[in-house]
């Protein structure tokens, strides 16, 4: 293919990796101080998406308006989760929590399908994210460039908060040993509170974004993007926010290029995430950049 | 064998009037529904065994159901009826020779299955815990995804028609009987046992000279060979099978069921069927129009799943080890004052 | 005495005629699910056409006993049969799709009760079926009508096929299309395979550009045509695009496609602005505009004439409640002045009628031109 498509592709893929990427964080930070693979997350980048949908169609607001209510809400969603379902089964087997994880990614779908109806939503885009970009013709849109700028920029955010505030530090530790850091006086419910804010507000930005490049909702949208995340997180290394980007990035340049040159092959395009997955957890599980938390574990 | 005589030959007799006495009194629908709850024991005790028995939390049934079904579809299938029937591409060569009768196409189903688990349970295994659920769901999503995109073997996202249907209660209540004597067997076997130990702590069990290794394969085996041939009777009752039939949903159903009777115990898995099933059909109500003391709600689909999932959260805070938690019937102290005390080992 | 006799046995039929009874008809619709968008059109469609006629000829009362399939293969088999031994239904109207449909039709043969399908195009759904008809042509005529008018309306000599492999209805009309197309001299350039359900198809689309077709057929679902049509335009391509019944049939095509979908080409069952055949269909499209204030969705208008032509084989029984009268008179419609045209069903219980070319302007689906079979 040319050099002009194949740069096409390369843009394209970088901003379904920043999408991937921003989810992908939620699930890697929920995992490194909970161990529990949150299968809800992908939901809450949906109720993100459609309070966005809700407030642009609805109420016609702007659409950083719009946002600054998705994440409002995500995070609610993401913070009732963990006090009404999570919480309560700290000491219980894992199981117990990933089952219940299962349940409450069921239950948001289906109250957002009773709530909006079965049919799919068409996503008002503002004008100025659908025009037509044309460098040395090179097409895009606004949207494809805006995203990975902002991932990039939340990523610094959330770095720096990581590994140069207090409450960063307290994330790292309960990370690295929840009973220890908890005896140590630090409220680890507190702070895991405060995972979830950041994941979940990350995920809703991922549901504008993802609303914004194809504008159309369902209320099951969130489970393949989820799923997806989530293998990339596995990929760059559950636990580690660096590797979540990291894998986010790569499944999305994976999915992009194999599609691009083997359109042919295209059905198989979802289960490229699932190879990368059990490939990873075959051979490597603790990922490209990832810590082993089965030993970490005293 | 042996070990509990009277108490299961009692039961055997008691289900099999029932089955008599259903198949011949009941109105088609009914027998419809009981015909689902008896193929959903079958996988429900079968996802018990690797799941509540052994403690792996797998999601997989949907992989191995969709192998059954589709196995036994088209060994039932008449050559002429393929060569119909497949719309994108014709059939290949090997689908086409491919023809059997019910119990044959019903115990290739089993082994298929059997055979995939096998091979599947050595990188599976490797992880535990979180990893493998996500492994075995990615399994299950493969073989969703090869049976969309393989039209010579599957016929793709159209599906098999024309099923031979043998839906009477004789043959599905016949077999659920079956698979849960076998897995009561089971369970009360050296081999349950040590399954047991290896749910309850795996090193430990290792320390003392299992072999988890084999002890997991042959749970994760067995359990496929019987979700295989649910996956055929499901075929033949519904005589027709397309891959959308399979999703993770499948999965979820069987958890909730395991979990609701209780992670472990046969009779959970029988009644967390009936209850969940049967469910499923009653609480249609909530999904049309509703009339709540005169206020009328209007109609609301998807409402039955929302609280479907409300169910399995509030089991899951409150009563976690679920109605009959590890416990079987057995165990309940008025049953062995009922039937006396027998040996149990 | 004789006239006494059967002046009494006159009185009393008159009046077991004159007690007039229900008859029921249930409906199996997608309410809610993936495409519970089109069961929804289905069902308005549906419920005004049994709101013009809510009786039989002879005074019995129709009652329509709706139950949601989820989009769902099982849920429409579960359906069928409760309708058929619990609530003793006469007809059974749905599913919407060919693989739920598929999935009643055995049951409703083992049980004597006539299925009228009002857009199930795959065709297998009447194979083997005497109980099963269909108010819609089948994709073998569909795709036939796509590949004739693209190489003989269009002008154009290749085409690149776009097929969603999750989507039966989808996987038919393409085999079909292109047969008919290489049959008549057109080239296919590649068959591209997309999943329904996805979003992003901007690396699929930049190789198709590379190929410079001038046709892309789409014969999938509104959501996926639209997303594509959006990104076909991203990217620059410039070929015609040319999609069938099931493009158009959510008003999300329009909202997500906007400019994009301008100068798109579709097959159709049924456009509300073609001139009315019949004055049946003058009626219908009259009346419902007058009360719902916009026109009748295709599958709506369909579902009225399931309705319609189940009615019309009621009204020839002596009993209306025997399906099998019922079903003998319905695979007998011949010329039947419909709400959607003149249709006639043929020994197979497929529907022998014309479909529509629309194409999209200003945001609307417009009438081009019937093709007649």
């Amino acid at each position: 293919m040319d050099l002009l498509t194949f740069l096409q592709q390369v843009i394209n893929g970088i901003s379904v990796g920043s999408m991937y990427a921003l989810i992908a964080i939620g699930y890697t930070m929920v995992y490194g101080v909970l161990r529990l693979i949150n299968f809800a997350h992908g939901e809450i980048m949906m109720v993100g998406a459609f309070v966005g949908y809700t407030m642009l169609a609805v109420f016609e607001t702007s659409l950083l308006t719009a946002s600054f209510v998705a994440v409002l809400v995500s995070v609610a969603t993401g913070v009732l989760t963990d006090k009404i379902a999570y919480k309560p089964l700290r000491q219980a087997p894992r199981i117990s929590l990933l089952i219940t994880a299962i349940g409450i990614s069921f239950f948001l779908q289906n109250s957002i399908n009773v709530f909006f109806g079965g049919t799919a939503k068409s996503f008002p885009i503002p004008e100025f994210f659908d025009r037509l970009i044309n460098i040395g013709g090179v097409i895009f849109t606004p949207t494809v460039i805006i995203v990975p700028i902002i991932t990039m920029i939340l990523l610094m955010i959330l770095l720096y908060v990581l590994y140069k505030t207090k409450y960063g530090m307290a994330i790292r530790a309960l990370a690295f040993d929840i009973k220890t850091v908890s005896l140590m006086g630090v409220d680890a419910n507190k702070i895991i509170m405060l995972v979830f804010i950041i994941g979940s507000s990350l995920a809703a930005v991922g549901g504008i974004f993802w609303a914004l490049s194809y504008p159309i909702l369902t209320p099951y949208m969130g489970i393949m993007i989820g799923l997806k995340a989530f293998a990339a997180a596995v990929l760059g290394g559950i636990g580690s926010v660096g590797g979540a980007v990291l894998g986010g990035f790569i499944l999305g340049f994976t999915e992009v290029m194999f599609v691009a040159f083997y359109p042919e092959l295209g059905g198989y395009r979802d289960a490229i995430a699932f190879v990368f997955l059990i490939l990873v957890l075959l051979v490597k599980p603790t990922g490209i950049m990832g810590i082993n938390f089965e030993k970490s574990r005293f | 064998m042996g070990k509990i005589n009277i108490k299961f030959i009692v039961f055997i007799a008691f289900a099999v009037l029932l089955l008599v006495l259903a198949q011949n009194s009941l109105d088609d629908y009914s027998i419809r529904i009981l015909n689902n709850i008896a193929i959903f024991i079958i996988l429900a005790a079968s996802y018990n065994l690797i799941n509540g028995v052994t403690g792996q939390f797998s999601l997989e049934p949907n992989g191995f159901v969709a192998i059954g079904a589709y196995v036994t579809a088209l060994a039932l299938l008449s050559e002429d009826m393929k060569w119909e029937l497949f719309q994108l591409e014709d059939p290949s060569p090997m689908i086409l020779a491919l023809n059997l009768g019910l119990v044959p196409a019903l115990l290739l189903a089993g082994i298929v299955s059997a055979l995939v688990a096998l091979t599947l349970a050595f990188p599976v295994f490797r992880v535990r815990g979180d990893y493998l659920a996500i492994v075995t769901l990615g399994f299950g999503f493969i073989i969703k995804v090869f049976a969309i995109n393989s039209p010579e073997f599957t016929n793709g996202a159209i599906g098999l028609n024309e099923i031979p249907s043998v839906s009477n209660l004789y043959w599905t209540g016949g077999i659920a009987i079956a698979t849960v004597v076998i897995m009561l067997n089971i369970v009360y076997s050296k081999y349950g046992r040590a399954m047991k130990a290896v749910r309850d702590d795996e090193d430990a069990a290792s320390a003392i000279g299992i072999n988890t290794m084999k002890i997991k394969t042959y749970a994760f085996t067995t359990s496929a060979f019987f979700e295989g041939i649910g996956g055929g009777l499901l075929a033949i009752l519904l005589t027709t099978i397309s891959p959308d039939l399979f999703q993770f949903f499948l999965t979820f159903q069987l958890l909730i069921i395991i979990v609701l009777g209780g992670l472990g115990s046969m009779t959970g898995a029988i009644l967390g069927t009936i209850l969940v099933i049967g469910g499923t059909e009653w609480l249609r109500f909530l999904d049309g129009h509703m009339n709540i003391f005169g206020y009328d709600l209007g109609a609301h689909p998807g409402l039955r799943m929302v609280v479907f999932s409300i169910i399995l959260i509030v089991v899951m805070l409150f009563a976690r080890e679920g109605i009959f938690g590890k416990k079987e019937l057995s165990d309940l102290n008025w049953f062995k004052k009922l039937f006396g005390k027998k040996d149990i080992k | 005495m004789k006239k006494i006799v059967s002046m009494v046995a006159a009185a009393t039929l008159m009046a077991s005629l004159g007690y007039a009874k229900e008859v029921k008809i249930g409906v199996v619709l997608p309410m809610s699910g993936p495409i519970g968008g089109f069961g929804q059109y289905a069902n308005k469609g549906l419920n005004f056409a049994h709101e013009l006629t809510p009786t039989l000829k002879n005074g019995d009362t129709v009652k329509l006993i709706l139950l949601d399939n989820k989009s769902d293969k099982i849920e429409s088999a579960n359906a069928a049969s409760k309708l058929i031994s619990s609530d003793k239904v006469t007809a059974i109207i749905g599913a919407l799709t060919s693989t739920n449909t598929m999935a009643l039709t055995k049951i409703a043969e083992d049980g004597k009760t006539p299925v009228v399908a009002p857009v199930a195009t795959n065709p297998l759904v009447t194979k083997r079926r005497a109980f099963t008809s269909r108010v819609c042509f089948n994709d073998n005529f569909q795709g036939a009508v796509a590949a004739n008018f693209a190489l003989n309306d269009l002008k154009v000599k290749n085409a690149v096929v776009i097929t969603d492999v999750k989507n039966d209805y989808s996987i038919g009309i393409s085999s079909v299309f292109k047969r008919t197309f290489k049959k008549m001299g057109g080239k296919i350039l590649k068959t591209v395979k997309i999943n329904q359900g996805d979003s992003d198809f901007k690396a699929m689309l930049s190789n198709v550009k590379s190929l410079n077709p001038e046709l892309i057929f789409v014969p999938f679902y509104s959501a996926e045509v639209a997303l594509i049509a959006k990104q076909a335009k991203q990217l620059g391509i410039n070929a015609k695009f040319l999609g069938t019944d099931g493009m158009a049939g959510d008003k999300v095509f329009f909202e997500v496609g906007k400019d994009a979908v301008e100068g798109f080409y579709g097959t159709n069952l049924y456009s509300p602005d073609a001139p009315k055949t019949t004055e049946a269909s003058k009626v219908f499209d009259e009346k419902f505009r007058a009360k719902f204030n916009e026109a009748p969705h295709p599958f709506g208008v369909l579902s009225a004439e399931s309705y319609n032509v189940i009615i019309a084989a009621m009204n020839a029984c002596k009993d209306p409640s025997d399906s099998i009268c019922v079903n003998k008179n319905i695979r007998a419609t011949k010329n039947f002045q419909g709400v959607s045209g003149v249709i006639s069903l043929d020994k197979n219980g497929d529907a022998v009628r014309s479909a529509v070319i629309e194409t999209i302007k200003n945001g609307k689906a417009v009438y081009l031109k019937t093709v007649n079979p």
